[in-house]
């Protein structure tokens, strides 16, 4: 296997920019100050759905230091969406830099940019507006009705299906065998939900726009999306791509919430306005409720089970909740199926059925995980309801069903992300691996044992699940890279790539490194600037792995090429018996050269030349990562409390390009779901206002709260994935709702449907117990 | 925050200072609910009185037969002294669940107090071990009942610009547990919380009282139930009975927090569990004499 004789690949080096940010460096968005920047505030709905009957801003351009107040009536109105997807995006064009119209309660009205924020917030609050107030929807259920409000009545917007229903996105797909459940011995059905969820990002979203000395828009911006975030903003405010320079600095934290355009435009109209820099960062309050959130998602699950384990049908209907824009909404919808529906295998019948529908609540978007947490929630909830139906052991009952190694899926080549999807069989997978790890560490059979008969009120219990994701978008996604050699036999990597805190700098460094035989820190890299490296989608979909490691590989190979052409001169032997090796281009017979004797020689000595290239990359499948998660719970029957003692996460991502950085990324995915899990909800009062956007009423789980969780790597080899690598960035956020909920019939015998297990959701819940079948 | 903050070494000089303009004073002691309330734009004062150097405000300290604990006193304080280990064992057994460890290093157990919110562990606590509570206003005097000090969510009996100087809390033996159900493992505002102090007489109750919090308007002093228990045997049965009445004393309401049958069903489950706990190490203390 080509991973045997890795040297730096595979290995736990030191995230580049770590020690810089530990020590405070100003590496952020927000860390720059330029002279004459101007402070940029957004005047913010209190109404749920209301139009714009007069707006008066005489008052609020009178304080002193106001430069500018923007409106619908002075911006372009150009229907667009602010998902930073791949061109044409799929999802509705129904969103403008400011309407005459607010859908929910943080909808933008105005914007206002001054010389301080205290002049800006008091120009806001000058600011006059008359509304005609609107009857609001906020259930996904009583907005597709006949006679609901339309929120999205106006005549411009594009790509709504169905915009009288409220629906912003629909898909629907059936694979049919013969009559539906005429195998099965049960069917089962239930209806799983999930509630308004934050991604919860430390660092929150910020802007700053200013014009360059030749007049060009420069955007430096917390983005995932640099080469989206150019073309959107380019598209919305109607000025030339080359006009734009976007410029993403490092990271703190994204998640999806920055696959989004979403301060970008009025910042920078701010600035076409003014002529000035302005900066724009989102207060805690506003990234509750006007940045993105989870999808809320309903799904009911039918399926049927032959008492062999057989799963002979399945029919999935999910209903998301897009809030007030559709950003995202067709292919988080689609990804709830394509990623869940493929992972067993259905003998007979499948039926997916989706929507995306509009409320005037706020907005969903892209959020690690991306639909596959709602659908598994979902899943693997019922995997265990069906493996008690036919009295089977959960775990056997995967393991009978699970897709092998080589088998491919109807779901596949049916729901891409938007489109039809890309054929595609499993080329590598360690499921079975992950399993009997999990069952060992969590020491599954001896505590089975051991929790059969419990009294009192601090009952155990086990739960598992089983999960997959992708690693990009198959024939969508595209990652390129540039990568020059430098005097001293170093190499500047140029990515489009954005690292937004994962460490992909660092991985592709060690990409780059192994190809040309030299340490990660001889590669320097630089991540992402629209003007100096070139194009990649960005940091989304699990794919800067697989799609802009495998564009790093490539490019690195064809510079080893150029080195070697060098270098066989030098050397006077055959480019065929050299290779890169410590530094040095080496010999079958033992002489060699030092990199920079060959740079020196590129450069300055003989046929000069820049040694540099460039490649891309992008691919026809999108290898799903595997994993298996394992927990022990601890159910206060009292309070209805629920511990996690015990939380062991297996993961086959292939080859860990950086095994530290992948344990830390799925820790933290786990964490994010174990969060997703026990407490965390967006709450909203009866007219759609926010009720609890802050840390203090909103609670993520912190290092305190945090419960013993252990990332198991299970290492399989992916032919397509550069040193056989795939994603690792989201899947862990789908196994704790399962694994937990599973854990908990176990310990009590009461089966959780809503998202989070509230102690008094599971008081309730052990109150009505009966047997769940 | 206010242009003006104004610090006061002693009470001789805080007493000396002006009014302040256009209502009552703002005492700045630990600030973790003034500055973060005037963070969110909850308060519009134009001068503060820190009081935080005021030395007759520090300190816990003994009397023949009672406790003195400084208003300015910080919670960290508390579960650092001998003192309060050895006489409040409720208190001491709240400390875990205050806020977070950075804040019991800034927040005083008088602003706790004057902050009056129904749901402060320290001032729960300090009711079931049967504190008062003495306040001052321009070098006068006055002492009341904790659990008489409070009149309403965020009200309480102060008068205008009056100032809780101490708490004092009687020296007498007796078993004492604080629990509480909040949403994770700090900084967690409870649903739901129960504070116990039980004197005994071998295995009978001589007297008890019981705190509540989050389930009232007020810290909730659970007087029928302390009074079936006096006398009785403590033991399980009489713990479940117990459990049973204190469900009928709460007045708990649903808000953002917890649903209001949740909390009434589980300050029954709280009180029961405290009861427990005590009868367990009572029952352990007698096996290991």
């Amino acid at each position: 296997m080509e991973t045997e004789n890795l040297k730096v690949v595979n290995k736990r080096v030191l995230k580049m920019d770590a020690l810089g940010l530990a020590c405070g460096e100003p590496v952020f968005t927000d860390d720059v100050d330029i002279n004459g920047m101007l402070y940029g505030r957004i005047l913010w709905s209190h109404y749920a759905h209301a139009r714009i009957k007069k707006i008066d801003t005489r008052e609020a351009e009178k304080v002193p230091g106001v430069k500018a107040v923007l409106t619908y009536k002075n911006v372009p109105r150009v229907p667009h969406t602010t998902a930073g997807q791949g061109y044409p995006e799929p999802s509705p064009y129904d969103s403008y830099v400011l309407d005459n119209k607010v859908r929910f309660v943080g909808d933008r009205v105005a914007a206002v940019a001054a010389e301080t924020p205290e002049a800006a917030e008091a120009a806001l609050k000058l600011i006059k507006v008359e509304y005609e107030i609107l009857p609001a929807v906020f259930d996904v259920f009583e907005a597709v009705k006949d006679g609901a409000p339309i929120i999205h009545d106006e005549e411009d917007a594009k790509n709504i299906p169905d915009a009288k229903h409220n629906i912003a996105a629909k898909f629907d797909f059936e694979v049919r065998n013969g009559d539906w459940f005429k195998d099965a011995d049960f069917v089962v059905e239930h209806t799983y939900k999930m509630p308004y969820l934050q991604h919860c990002a430390i660092e929150p979203h910020t802007v700053i726009t200013s014009f360059d000395h030749f007049g060009r828009l420069i955007i430096r911006t917390s983005t995932q999306v640099p080469f989206h975030v150019r073309r959107i903003v380019a598209q919305a405010l109607r000025i030339p791509v080359k006009k734009i320079r976007v410029i993403k600095p490092r990271i703190g934290g994204g998640f999806g919430s920055k696959q989004e355009v979403l301060l970008e435009d009025i910042t920078a109209a701010l600035t076409l306005k003014t002529g000035k820099p302005v900066k724009i960062e989102y207060t805690r309050r506003e990234t509750f409720i006007s940045s993105r959130t989870r999808h809320p998602a309903t799904v009911r699950l039918k399926t049927g089970v032959r008492k062999d384990g057989t799963i002979t049908d399945a029919e999935m209907d999910i209903t998301l909740n897009t809030g007030a824009y559709g950003s995202h909404a067709l292919t988080v919808m689609m990804c709830s199926g394509s990623h869940t529906l493929p992972m067993y295998k259905v003998a007979n019948n499948i039926r997916f059925i989706g929507k995306s529908v509009y409320t005037n609540l706020p907005v969903s978007g892209a959020y690690r995980g991306y639909g596959a947490t709602q659908g598994f929630f979902a899943w693997e909830s019922q995997m265990d309801i069906m493996a008690n139906k036919i009295a089977m052991d959960p775990v056997e009952f995967r393991k009978k069903n699970y897709i092998r190694l080589g088998e491919g899926s109807p779901v596949f080549k049916a729901m891409g992300e938007g489109r039809e999807g890309v054929e595609q069989v499993i080329t590598s997978i360690g499921l079975y691996e992950g399993i009997e790890a999990g069952l060992k560490a969590i020491n599954w059979h001896e505590k089975k044992k051991k929790y059969k008969n419990q009294s009192g009120q601090l009952r155990r219990g086990l739960g598992m699940a089983c999960m997959m994701q992708g690693s990009g978008i198959p024939e969508v996604d595209m990652a390129s890279a540039t990568l020059k050699m430098n005097e001293d036999g170093s190499f500047n990597l140029m990515v489009g790539a954005a690292d937004l805190g994962t460490g992909s700098d660092t991985i592709l460094a060690q990409i780059a490194a192994e190809v040309l035989g030299v340490k990660a820190e001889d590669v320097i890299v630089y991540s992402a600037d629209t003007d100096l490296t070139p194009f990649d989608v960005g940091a989304y979909a699990s794919s800067t792995t697989f799609i802009s490691g495998n564009a790093v590989k490539k490019t690195a190979e064809k510079v080893r090429g150029m080195i070697i052409a060098v270098a066989a001169k030098i050397l006077d032997r055959k480019p065929d018996d050299l290779r890169l090796e410590g530094g040095k281009v080496v010999a079958k017979d033992g002489a060699a050269c030092s990199l920079s004797e060959v740079a020196n020689t590129s450069l300055y000595y003989y046929d000069q030349h820049q040694i540099v290239a460039s490649a891309s990359h992008y691919a026809h499948t999108s290898p799903p990562p595997f994993a298996a998660n394992f927990v022990e719970v601890e159910v206060d029957t009292g309070t209805g409390k629920i511990a996690i003692l015990n939380y062991i996460s297996c993961v086959d991502c292939g080859t860990a390009i950086n095994p530290e950085l992948a344990e830390g990324q799925n820790d933290g995915a786990v964490l994010n779901g174990i969060g997703h899990t026990l407490s965390e909800e967006m709450e909203f009062s009866s007219n759609g206002t926010p009720l609890n956007a802050s840390f203090r009423r909103y609670k993520i789980f912190n290092t305190a709260d945090m419960p013993a969780i252990k990332t198991i790597l299970i290492p399989t080899f992916e032919p397509n994935g550069p040193f056989g690598a795939k994603s690792v960035s989201e899947i862990g956020i789908n196994g704790p709702l399962p694994a937990v909920a599973n854990a908990v019939q176990d310990a009590v015998g009461a089966r959780l449907f809503s998202s989070p297990f509230t102690p008094e959701k599971v008081i309730a819940a052990i109150k009505n117990l009966q047997p769940v079948s | 925050m206010p242009e003006l903050i104004l610090k006061p070494g002693t009470l001789k000089e805080l007493w000396l200072l002006p009014p302040a303009p256009g209502g009552s004073r703002k005492y700045l002691a630990g600030g973790t609910d003034l500055v973060s309330g005037s963070n969110a734009g909850m308060d519009a004062s134009q001068v503060w009185v820190d009081i935080s150097d005021i030395k007759e405000l520090k300190g816990i300290r003994e009397t023949k037969n009672s406790l003195i604990i400084g208003s300015g006193v910080k919670i960290s304080e508390l579960s650092g002294s001998g003192l309060i280990s050895r006489w409040l064992p409720a208190l001491r057994s709240a400390i875990p669940h205050f806020a977070s460890p950075s804040l019991r290093n800034m927040a005083t157990i008088g602003g706790n107090a004057a902050t009056a919110s129904p749901c402060a562990d320290g001032v729960c606590a300090l009711c079931a071990e049967r504190a008062d509570v003495w306040l001052e206003l321009g070098g006068k005097k006055r002492k009341i009942a904790l659990q008489n000090f409070f009149s309403g969510p965020k009200k309480t009996v102060l008068r205008r610009d009056e100032l809780i100087t101490a708490f004092e809390v009687p020296k007498w033996k007796h078993a004492g547990v604080y629990l509480k159900l909040g949403p994770r493992a700090y900084f967690g505002i409870a649903k739901a919380s129960v504070a116990v102090a039980l004197e005994l007489d071998g295995e009978k109750v001589r007297s008890a009282s019981i705190t509540l919090a989050s389930v009232s308007p007020v810290p909730l002093m659970a007087v029928k139930t302390a009074n079936y228990l006096k006398g009785r045997v403590l033991n399980y049965d009489n713990a479940r009975t117990a459990a049973a009445l204190v469900k009928t004393e709460v007045s708990p309401i649903t808000d953002a927090r917890s649903e209001a049958a949740y909390r009434r069903e589980m300050s029954g489950v709280l009180l029961e569990r405290a009861l427990n706990s005590v009868i367990l190490t009572g029952r352990m203390s007698q096996v290991a004499g």
